[in-house]
């Protein structure tokens, strides 16, 4: 109730004219830099970050705050309309908001689902940060690499959804991206890995232009086999607000992932080293466990709603353990710490009680922005859904340059273009052999995690898998993971041997 | 035709001659004939990049530079193409390019790459951090005296701590104590602030930490220093922490990290005696000392182009011969 | 028969890439890398050796089952973006990115896929108004100027 209140407190804080557009401000520049391919919201704050040097520090956090979060918006923009993705959370977004947008030509829809399931994940996740905010951020503590380890192996089964009617080509490309992913600095020996002998590889291969390359400029390539249909003529109904709206069923429909995701990508907000990208792969992939009206992939509604709502309340959660603890949990984090720092606060354990009006004012601006962001993105839909209509044949080459652009402000330098140059060659090969790319991306983004996990967890118990299942945590997921790996073993013996009746498909 | 193109050539060479011979005509005091290009090789947003932008700020503040300042970002490589491009800038670029440089910098630099500090024109050293080791609410240990009576019965203890700086006063420290590395063993984090999460959660016994991250850990009462890596005490609430030699039989270690500003191999003396001076007044600011120094727990050293130069020499033979290079 | 040899290599194009990747990473894995410390549990070399059996077993599998399967085609057309942005990259060496932007959406929306005057300048309009309005001028984020435009003005 305390914190309630405190909350109201907050609200008066930022409802100053001036703060209220500053936080427009800083929702609209979030969205645009969002939907840039390889500007995610780490680049995207830190070089909007002096631009808010010239405001009082409330009115600056505030502009920031909106920044970060109208990112996770933008990022679902060209995701939907381009099969590239905004920012890594928005990967998941390409696999059900790209089809949406072209095969089923609901790209109104896509973007209205994407938006609305962004802000209710969102709303979801500033909720339990409001209420729960220092104990959630306790909790994330308690986990430490032996619980971390347990929880992405079983993280990592999830992949086994992805990975659908092809395990053999699945596995592949998921161990092959789990190898590029281990090339470069390897922090807990020092020792620089796979790097052949090259100075780029001793920084790894970035994984910004990598996305890019292997979804994006792969994609621009399928195009150009498309480039001489006529483009569909019946996207010109669509052009208006109304043509975009949800109907009852939609939204029904994705309603139940929504409010899912929102749950699962605060926690996972929470926890180290796990970010907004992670909440949106976990969301996505526990979706694939419940009944979903259209398959997903292939333009469902619930794939959408699903990791969308989990990336905006893995940004919410995030700010858990920044605020209460003063520990970021990712680059963009760390970059929000410094500026709150700049301006005298410090999040940490006495940031509430020393400075709750700055800490309660960003929490509350949080939930402005959320609010003005889905305003201004709902406004935008019409414009946005015109790219559509864009001759592929002129898509192609502005597309393509906006490959090249965003791949080289990730890396400040031609690298992360040949990044993605290679990585789209092969992404291109690979989707025409029959491979599909998610479970490579999501691999390349757990396993790192799961390796260093693991391996601080045995220097802490000297080698032995005891930690394991010592702590209870641990132990807690080690029983899961196995449930989940026996289950469609057991259920496999059974219907073999007639015990459980094969079910009859519809 | 022919004898237009020859006019269009000579014209370009010379202009070509003019743009590269002007800055040098001049002999003497040296001042930046065009905007200075500052080189940082980690993210924008991170001490490296703040550091540089409170320097360059603060020298245009107090106008100690006509021209502007362009930060450039080269994180390629973990930071090694950007510091390799820099050491190879040659003729007027390399009077107006500027390097930030740190103990974190050179240590991987030397140990994975073939560049040296050979290879660069040391300009100044600007501050100073040094670790200390917590230990944190769950604890079971409330003393260094104690961490060591445990490792000698057997007991292993971990320390959590960044990469970088902090492996090198943790080998430091075991040579010390004359013990092995899986008697006190140490689980290298990206950043201080995951292994303060480490700590904080029960899953490690000891921390290493400069005072800036963990200060205000220590005045909620989540971290408590134990041991301090340096040849004397810490100030303020970091004072309960004894020096080595105080806890055993044993010398004060101490493996400072430095901040610092170096240029290409190539800039005159001239162009580094400039920078240099440039530097000092920015380190004799009050708001240096208020805003930077002060705020993050630093201590202001300012070391001079000759001193860096000698400094940065010696640091690296001492590393050099330490990973048998 | 030259045409089903084709159809062979490309079938099989992909797990004989990473047989190849999985070979290299296993000896470099277990010689420079090191596996498994007793006291600290996996090295370095640890997991990328273990997946990189896995990766050769599974390309081992994918490479068999391939042989049954249709070819894919890799048609000529794809290749010209490829193409296009090797261009790009090469020109934004020689002569910088933004002017090598503007070469190559003259060439390839006009010579390439012969579009009219009016749409290619209005293409190029939005190109840039986003690559210089958005990347340089807003985030300031620094282009390469290429080695020609370097030497002039330096």
């Amino acid at each position: 109730m305390d914190n309630l209140l405190m909350l109201m407190q907050g609200f008066t804080v930022v409802l100053t004219v001036q703060n209220i557009l500053a936080c427009l401000f800083g929702a609209f520049l979030g969205i645009i830099v969002g939907a840039m391919p390889g500007i995610g919201s780490l680049a995207g704050v830190a070089l909007l970050l002096p631009l808010t040097y010239k405001f009082n520090p409330t009115t600056a956090i505030i502009m920031l705050g909106a920044l970060y979060y109208s990112n996770m918006y933008g990022g679902s923009y060209s995701a939907i309309l381009l099969n590239i993705p905004g920012d890594s959370p928005a990967i998941m977004t390409t696999l059900d908001g790209y089809p949406m947008a072209t095969k089923r030509k609901r790209p109104g829809q896509a973007l209205l689902t994407a938006n609305m399931s962004s802000f209710i994940g969102g709303t979801i996740g500033m909720l339990i940060l409001t209420f729960m905010g220092p104990a959630l951020a306790d909790i994330g503590l308690k986990f430490g690499p032996a619980e971390m380890t347990a929880l992405l192996l079983v993280a990592m089964t999830s992949i086994g959804w992805l990975v659908g009617d092809n395990p053999v080509k699945g596995l592949l490309l998921t161990c092959l991206g789990i190898l590029i992913a281990a090339m470069g600095m390897d922090t807990l020996s020092g020792v620089p890995r796979y790097d052949f002998g090259n100075i780029y590889l001793l920084g790894g291969v970035p994984f910004t232009p990598f996305v890019i390359g292997m979804v994006g400029f792969a994609q621009v390539i399928r195009l150009m086999g498309d480039r001489n249909k006529k483009t569909e003529s019946k996207i010109e109904q669509n052009l208006t607000i109304k043509g975009s709206l949800l109907t009852l069923h939609d939204f029904r429909r994705l309603l139940p992932p929504a409010i899912r995701s929102g749950f699962l990508g605060t926690f996972v907000g929470v926890l180290p080293g796990a970010g907004a990208t992670t909440g949106a792969f976990l969301g996505y992939a526990t979706q694939k466990a419940f009944k979903n009206e259209e398959m997903l992939g292939t333009g469902a509604i619930e794939g959408i709603a699903s990791c969308e709502a989990a990336n905006n309340a893995a940004a919410a959660g995030a700010f858990a353990p920044l605020l209460a603890l003063g520990i970021p949990g990712s680059g963009t984090g760390a970059v929000l710490l410094g500026g709150l720092m700049m301006w005298g606060l410090n999040p940490g354990p006495l940031l509430f009680t020393t400075n709750p009006e700055f800490a309660w004012g960003l929490i509350a601006s949080l939930f402005i922005a959320n609010i003005l962001t889905l305003i201004i993105a709902l406004g935008i839909i019409p414009f946005l859904i015109r790219i559509l209509s864009v001759p592929i044949k002129l898509l192609i080459p502005i597309v393509s340059i906006i490959c090249l652009v965003g791949s080289y402000s990730t890396t400040y330098s031609m690298y992360g273009v040949f990044v993605m140059l290679i990585s789209g060659v092969f992404g291109y090969i690979f989707e025409k052999s029959g491979y599909s790319t998610a479970p490579m991306l999501l691999a390349f983004v757990l396993a790192p995690l799961l390796e260093s996990n693991m391996r601080k967890a045995f220097i802490i118990s000297q080698g032995s898998m005891d930690i394991f299942f010592d702590k209870p945590i641990a132990l807690a997921f080690i029983i899961v993971l196995f449930l989940l790996i026996l289950f469609p073993i057991v259920r496999f013996l059974l219907t073999k041997f007639g015990v459980l009746k094969k079910k009859i498909a519809k | 035709m022919k004898k237009f193109a020859t006019v269009l050539l000579l014209i370009s060479l010379s202009i070509s001659l003019f743009a590269q011979g002007g800055a040098e005509a001049q002999g003497g005091a040296f001042s930046p004939s065009r905007d200075i290009e500052w080189t940082v090789t980690s993210s924008p947003g991170g001490g490296s990049d703040i550091y540089t932008r409170m320097i360059s700020d603060l020298a245009s503040k107090m106008d100690l530079v006509e021209k502007n300042f362009l930060i450039n970002y080269k994180t390629d490589g973990g930071g090694e193409v950007g510091r390799l491009t820099v050491s190879r800038t040659k003729g007027d670029l390399a009077n107006h390019s500027l390097l930030t440089f740190n103990s974190g910098d050179l240590m991987p630099m030397l140990k994975n790459t073939d560049n040296r500090i050979e290879n660069f024109t040391p300009i100044a050293v600007m501050a100073v951090d040094k670790q200390l080791l917590y230990i944190g609410e769950y604890s079971q240990y409330t003393s260094f005296a104690e961490v060591l009576k445990a490792i000698e019965g057997g007991k292993s203890v971990v320390i959590a701590g960044s990469k970088g700086d902090d492996i090198a006063t943790y080998e430091a420290l075991i040579e010390e104590l004359g013990i092995n590395e899986n008697q006190l063993s140490f689980i290298t984090n990206d950043s201080t602030s995951a292994a303060i999460t480490s700590i904080l959660g029960g899953h490690v016994d000891l921390c290493m930490s400069k005072p800036a991250a963990a200060s205000q850990y220590v005045l909620a009462g989540k971290l408590k220093p134990i041991l301090a890596l340096s040849q004397t005490r810490f100030a303020g609430n970091l004072s309960e922490a004894p020096t080595l030699s105080e806890v055993g039989n044993y010398k004060n270690v101490e493996v400072p990290v430095w901040r610092g500003i170096v240029g290409p191999k190539d800039m005159s003396p001239e162009a580094a005696a400039y920078y240099s001076a440039m530097a000092k007044s920015v380190s004799d600011s009050e708001a240096w000392k208020n805003d930077y120094i002060l705020k993050n727990g630093l201590l202001s050293e300012f070391k001079g182009a000759e001193e860096a130069a000698a400094f940065m020499a010696a640091f690296q033979a001492t590393y050099l011969k330490k990973i048998g290079k | 028969m030259e045409k089903s040899k084709y159809k062979l290599t490309f079938k099989g194009i992909i797990p004989i890439f990473t047989i190849l990747v999985s070979v290299i990473f296993i000896y470099f894995g277990f010689t420079k890398y090191g596996f498994w410390d007793p006291m600290k549990g996996p090295k370095p070399g640890f997991v990328p050796v273990l997946i990189s059996f896995l990766l050769l077993g599974i390309s081992l599998l994918a490479l068999f089952t391939s042989l049954k399967e249709e070819a894919p085609e890799f048609p000529k057309d794809n290749w010209y973006c490829v193409l296009g942005m090797v261009a790009l990259v090469i020109g934004s060496f020689i002569i910088g990115l933004i002017p090598s932007v503007i070469v190559y959406l003259l060439v390839w929306l006009k010579r390439f896929e012969k579009v009219s005057w009016k749409s290619t300048i209005i293409v190029m309009a939005i190109v840039l108004v986003i690559v210089i309005g958005v990347f340089v001028m807003w985030l300031g984020i620094d282009f390469p100027k290429g080695i020609i435009l370097d030497a002039i003005f330096r």
